[in-house]
């Protein structure tokens, strides 16, 4: 026999030693025919008899005049020669004590679906006690508490899964590195002694004289030429995997950044003029000494200063400064090429990004140059900035906060 | 084994650092302060302290304490509400410690009863499993049965985990270790049950049709290996 919401319920009026005055409730047959006097101790089960006293102290050792209950207790009860557990909540009747347990009936234990339970219990605690009516007025408030709690689970469910694919693709990622510097390493030896072979064959038939007014010179400098391409790519894929992978070695020392800066564009000053593009250095200090790695910083120049080159329109002019401001050392490349639209300047530091703006003399890039650029620069704790426009060329910044004391 | 009690849980922490922890972490759910819990745990954590003590000597003896407290009249439905969610939120901030390369090749399938509310024991036990080398799918307490069935055969995995703590879950327990049995390959997982009521009821893992329970995270992740072993 159940409870209108399918709860069987058991509700008594208790004096405070746990004599039942009044059997007010007796859904689930816990005294079937009890006459005479009833001790709570009679209903329950002798291990709950501990709990029972606790549950009762709550309520009873609080102020008289103040509200007091406690709730959701599990004790056992004896029903049919088994021990079964109830979820018990008792409140202060005058000077005694409404209890009230409920069961669900799943098979073996009594029972309900939990929200049809709790408005019937809501029901029945509002016909007995003006104290547990809070309760059930509460009751709604709950329901929205604990779909709030549901949601909240399911919040927190879904983060745990990302947190567990992130970690995932984390690994996934640093096996494709690994792959990757594997094969680009394997693939790079054999490449060169091509790329050597070809040179060499290529050398020798023009000392010779051989094949003049032939295709064989020109499809040699051809190999050449794509092996050296080949090559530039191989060992941006090397670079950029050892950095992907965790592994940018910094081998730091006092350098002085103008001095590198001098020496890298000496060697990017002959590839400019071949467009007749004028690289012009201004410097506002006589030297700027930082604590960097000379060999990685001097690819970040080289990479900067090649796209500078790229990008300008012949017989152009590039403009390079550098400078320090507390313990930032900084340098700027500005081109007056063609510049970028903001789609491409969102994607300059994704690898192999195609961007729409083209090298002016059909050279060839990598695609992985601004990338590099911005794990080296990070990886010495500076930042990398970039202002552009469409037809009005680019600016690159690159500040690290690495001010050495002298060099 | 009942989990009331008449003092705090807080007192049944042995090691002293973590009971002091875990009092002020309680204290900052309280006063509404979730920052400063987070920033609690993660300080301990990184102060060398390990994630398995955060979890078993801080999360869960002070989900039990407020429990209590709200028993006791003492704490809101809404303040339990309120601490339950800020340690869960803390809870996945700390999953960079807890999930770490799988080792072992094995895999645990979590979940709790359909339509329960009380998730955070198991998550707990997922993340354990997690820090123990496995890799665990955690589905919640909103996947039918069927469905997580369906994960268990489809991710191949060697252990269910089913939580409930409301008695009247117990028969959706009992429903989905039938489904699983029934299931082409279920005989063979491994059925670990738990929460508040098997606890406090001897023999009921047995009457679930499930093939272990254990009193915290830690010990399901030993007992089952132990079990599997010996297989």
């Amino acid at each position: 026999m159940n409870g209108r919401g399918g709860y069987a319920w058991f509700v008594a009026a208790c004096d405070r030693q746990g004599n039942v005055r009044k059997m007010l409730v007796d859904q689930l047959g816990l005294c079937p025919g009890c006459s005479g006097s009833l001790h709570m101790h009679d209903v329950l089960d002798e291990r709950s008899h501990a709990d029972w006293q606790r549950m009762t102290a709550a309520v009873l050792d609080e102020p008289a005049d103040s509200r007091s209950s406690s709730r959701e207790w599990t004790l056992n009860v004896r029903h049919k020669g088994r021990s079964m557990p109830l979820y018990f909540s008792a409140a202060r009747d005058g000077d005694g004590l409404l209890v009230a347990a409920r069961g669900d009936h799943s098979p073996g234990y009594f029972g309900g679906a939990a929200r049809q339970g709790e408005t019937a219990r809501a029901e029945i605690l509002s016909r007995v006690s003006r104290q547990l009516v809070t309760e059930a007025d509460a009751n709604e408030q709950q329901q929205y508490l604990d779909e709030v709690s549901r949601l909240n689970n399911e919040l927190v469910n879904a983060h745990r899964e990302l947190a567990r694919r992130h970690v995932q693709l984390e690994e996934i990622n640093e096996y494709k590195n690994m792959l990757l510097g594997m094969a680009a390493h394997d693939i790079r030896n054999p490449l060169g002694n091509i790329r050597n072979l070809a040179l060499f064959v290529l050398e020798k038939m023009r000392e010779e004289r051989l094949d003049p007014g032939g295709v064989g010179l020109e499809f040699l400098e051809n190999v050449v030429e794509q092996s050296d391409q080949l090559l530039f790519l191989l060992a941006d894929v090397l670079d950029l995997s050892a950095v992907e992978s965790g592994k940018l070695v910094l081998n730091r020392e006092d350098i002085c950044l103008n001095q590198l800066i001098e020496d890298r564009l000496a060697i990017h000053r002959i590839f400019a003029g071949e467009k007749g593009v004028l690289m012009v250095l201004e410097s506002g200090e006589d030297r700027i000494p930082c604590h960097a790695d000379r060999s990685k910083l001097a690819q970040v120049l080289d990479n900067v200063f090649s796209n500078a080159v790229k990008y300008s329109h012949r017989d152009g002019r590039i403009d390079v400064t550098s400078g320090m401001e507390g313990e930032v050392v900084w340098f700027a490349v500005r081109d007056r090429g063609v510049g970028m639209s903001e789609e491409d300047q969102k994607r300059l530091f994704t690898p192999f990004a195609r961007l729409s703006s083209r090298p002016t003399a059909g050279e060839s890039s990598t695609g992985l140059g601004m990338t590099l650029v911005k794990r080296i620069v990070e990886g010495h704790g500076g930042w990398v900035e970039v202002e552009s426009a469409p037809g009005k060329g680019t600016t690159v910044q690159v500040h690290l906060p690495i001010r050495a004391k002298e060099c | 084994m009942t989990l009331v009690h008449e003092q705090s849980f807080l007192d049944d922490i042995s090691d002293s650092t973590l009971r002091e922890l875990a009092k002020t972490y309680m204290r900052a759910l309280l006063d509404g302060d979730r920052q400063r819990a987070y920033e609690l745990a993660d300080s301990h954590l990184r102060d060398g302290g390990s994630i398995r003590d955060v979890y078993l000597s801080v999360f869960q003896p002070v989900q039990y304490e407020v429990g209590r407290l709200w028993q006791l009249n003492r704490v809101s439905i809404a303040q339990e509400h309120f601490c339950t969610a800020s340690t869960q939120l803390v809870m996945a901030r700390l999953y960079p410690h807890v999930f770490r390369r799988p080792d072992r090749g094995r895999t645990m399938v979590g979940c709790c009863a359909p339509g329960e509310l009380h998730e955070l024991g198991m998550r707990m036990v997922s993340d354990f499993f997690e820090m123990d080398g496995w890799s665990s799918h955690y589905l919640g307490a909103n996947i039918p049965p069927a469905e997580i069935i369906r994960t268990v055969c489809e991710q191949e995995a060697e252990v269910l985990a089913v939580s409930a703590t409301m008695l009247y879950s117990l028969h959706k327990v009992k429903e989905i270790v039938r489904l699983l049995r029934n299931a082409p390959g279920g005989k063979d997982v491994l059925v670990l049950v738990g929460g508040h009521p098997f606890l406090s009821q001897p023999g009921l893992s047995d009457d679930m049709g499930a093939d272990c329970t254990a009193l915290n995270a830690a010990a399901a992740v030993e007992t089952v290996n132990v079990m599997l072993e010996g297989r």
